[in-house]
């Protein structure tokens, strides 16, 4: 073994955003050799697959096609099923293997350590829905009939990036704010936004998937004697529901940092 | 003011305490934090390295406070008991990453990575995954990861558990080179002879509270009362034994075959006397060794014949 003394020499402390910049790095690292990244992988390739299958087999009507695939498969399943899971991942993952110990032993702040880990799982989550999105526009505008236009491309990679965010922001704060937070995360994702947003009269305002579905300038819906007999809220508009995604999304990012900055490592 | 130091520090998890008014204020070059399993060492070392917040009281670590103070993480190493890692990441990269957290760029980073590396013997290493690593050489991983950037203060929790003999007497002469160009360090064990090849400054922890601290020496002045034990070998054991018990020091022998053990309240006379003994050539003594000599015995008695001084 080498027998010189350890050298110290004079150095700036890395700035919040360099470390920021280099958690979510690491955490991007660790999660490409991941097997479950693999498995995510193929989990978005699902969207693409329904898509080819639907325009080998029927593939007319590109537009509502594309649509139906926003809201139900892209809005409602993965923008809610992935930030769960890899929101919930961020946090819980190096706490329960402990190798957050060796992060906060850096003179990094904890809050950064926490939000470059959210700022990694959020970017990473809206590029690859993105990335779908887009594909599952190309396949769809391919088809003969109303196709998709570009205006409603971007309108839906805007919704689905900003529901990306928003909700890995909430399950993160899940995350932080609960030892065993699965279960409250699946009742708030599938219960609360899931359930809630279809249920008549102002219930959906209570959800942020009504406000994303707003954007679509889509509203719940009703069918059947059920519309008959209840009010459903029309959509809100869109500033009013960028200004409660944002307004909402900005207090889940700020209360999970304060919470999980505040947070001890289990012994 | 002193390198590490706590003052009536406590915590407790849930109705679990852990830590219980503890104090204690040191900056020699290494302090053993010295205690059975559950005795609060690895708390203790957590509240000092700031991943624990104290529930009362407070520690200091170079005169600071540790909780969420980066300019003082920027001083310190830390190497924690657990055995976990990045497992798909390769030994220098884990060490590089870290290093790249305390300032340094890519290129120091990886000159610290690798010399860090070679401190601990896993320069041939570097490449390999830490998942395809010994239980040995992750061990000596997470001290190349505390020592990479230089710190000020070491904070080794259990840094000497699975090595071998040669890694452990490695690992010892490193820390005392480290102390030696300036460092300090604070090294938990519950295994004292590891403690007593790198120091003779002593923290004695059971059950969350000190019972005793200071050097070994002075620790065994605590407990002059205690009974030392003698072995020897004769080949008149009997009769050695009925010579030795006409002493009023003596409390007990016990003979088992040639082996002769005695306790005495004062083993320098006994000593002594067994010397004389010996050198009269009546008894035939052959070999003589304390038992109590290493900080086992003292350990041994603070922790369970003297409830006193657990409060």
């Amino acid at each position: 073994m080498a027998s010189q003394a350890p050298e110290r020499e004079p150095r700036k402390l890395p700035s919040s955003a360099t470390a920021g910049l280099l958690m979510a790095r690491l955490f991007l690292r660790v999660a490409l050799a991941q097997r479950r990244t693999i498995w995510i992988g193929l989990l978005l390739a699902v969207p693409v697959g329904l898509a080819v299958w639907w325009r080998c087999t029927d593939g007319a009507g590109g537009q509502g096609f594309f649509v139906e695939m926003v809201v139900g498969v892209f809005l409602q399943f993965f923008c809610l099923g992935l930030p769960l899971y890899l929101g919930i991942a961020a946090v819980r993952d190096e706490i329960e293997d402990r190798t957050l110990v060796y992060l906060l032993a850096r003179p990094v702040r904890r809050w950064v350590v926490l939000g470059g880990k959210v700022a990694a799982v959020g970017v990473a989550i809206s590029a690859a829905m993105a990335l779908d999105v887009v594909l599952v526009f190309g396949i769809a505008a391919s088809a003969p009939g109303a196709g998709p236009g570009l205006g409603m491309l971007l309108t839906a990679l805007g919704v689905v990036v900003l529901a990306c965010i928003v909700y890995t922001g909430a399950f993160c704060l899940l995350g932080v704010a609960f030892r065993r937070p699965m279960i409250p995360a699946i009742i708030g994702a599938f219960g609360w936004e899931g359930v809630l947003s279809n249920m008549p009269g102002a219930f959906p305002k209570l959800t942020l998937m009504y406000y994303l579905k707003s954007l679509l300038g889509l509203g719940p819906q009703s069918s059947g004697l059920l519309a008959l007999l209840v009010s459903t809220a029309p959509p809100a508009s869109a500033a009013r529901s960028l200004w409660v995604l944002f307004l909402v999304g900005g207090i889940f990012f700020a209360a999970a940092m304060i919470i999980g900055s505040r947070r001890e490592q289990p012994v | 003011m002193s390198v590490f130091g706590a003052q009536k520090v406590s915590k407790w998890f849930g109705q679990i305490v852990a830590v219980n008014e503890l104090s204690f204020s040191t900056d020699v070059p290494i302090l053993g934090l010295l205690g059975p399993n559950g005795a609060g060492k690895s708390t203790l070392l957590k509240l000092l390295v700031g991943q624990l917040r104290p529930s009362s009281g407070s520690v200091g670590l170079l005169g600071q406070r540790p909780w969420a103070n980066r300019e003082l993480m920027a001083r310190i190493g830390y190497c924690p008991e657990h055995d976990r890692f990045y497992e798909d990441m390769a030994a220098a990269e884990f060490v590089r990453w870290l290093c790249r957290l305390h300032g340094f760029d890519a290129a120091g980073s990886a000159r610290r990575a690798a010399e860090a590396l070679e401190r601990v013997g896993l320069q041939a290493l570097g490449d390999r995954s830490v998942r395809s690593l010994s239980h040995g050489m992750r061990q000596r991983l997470k001290v190349a990861q505390a020592l990479a950037h230089g710190p000020e203060v070491l904070v080794l929790d259990e840094p000497l558990s699975g090595l071998d003999p040669l890694g452990r007497a490695e690992m010892i002469e490193l820390f005392r080179e480290l102390a030696a160009s300036g460092c300090h360090l604070l090294v938990s064990s519950h295994v004292l002879h590891e403690l007593e090849a790198m120091t003779v400054d002593i923290l004695l922890l059971n059950r969350g509270r000190v019972l005793a601290q200071g050097q070994v020496q002075r620790i065994r002045e605590l407990i002059d009362a205690h009974p030392h034990r003698i072995a020897m070998t004769a080949g008149e054991p009997r009769a050695l034994a009925v010579a030795l018990l006409r002493h009023a020091d003596v409390m007990r022998v016990e003979i088992d075959g040639p082996r002769v053990v005695v306790e005495t309240r004062k083993p320098d006379e006994c000593f002594e006397r067994i010397g004389e003994l010996a050198s009269a050539g009546d008894f035939d003594v052959q070999s003589l060794v304390g038992l109590d000599d290493n900080l086992e015995a003292v350990f041994q008695y603070l922790v369970h014949d003297r409830p006193d001084l657990e409060g």
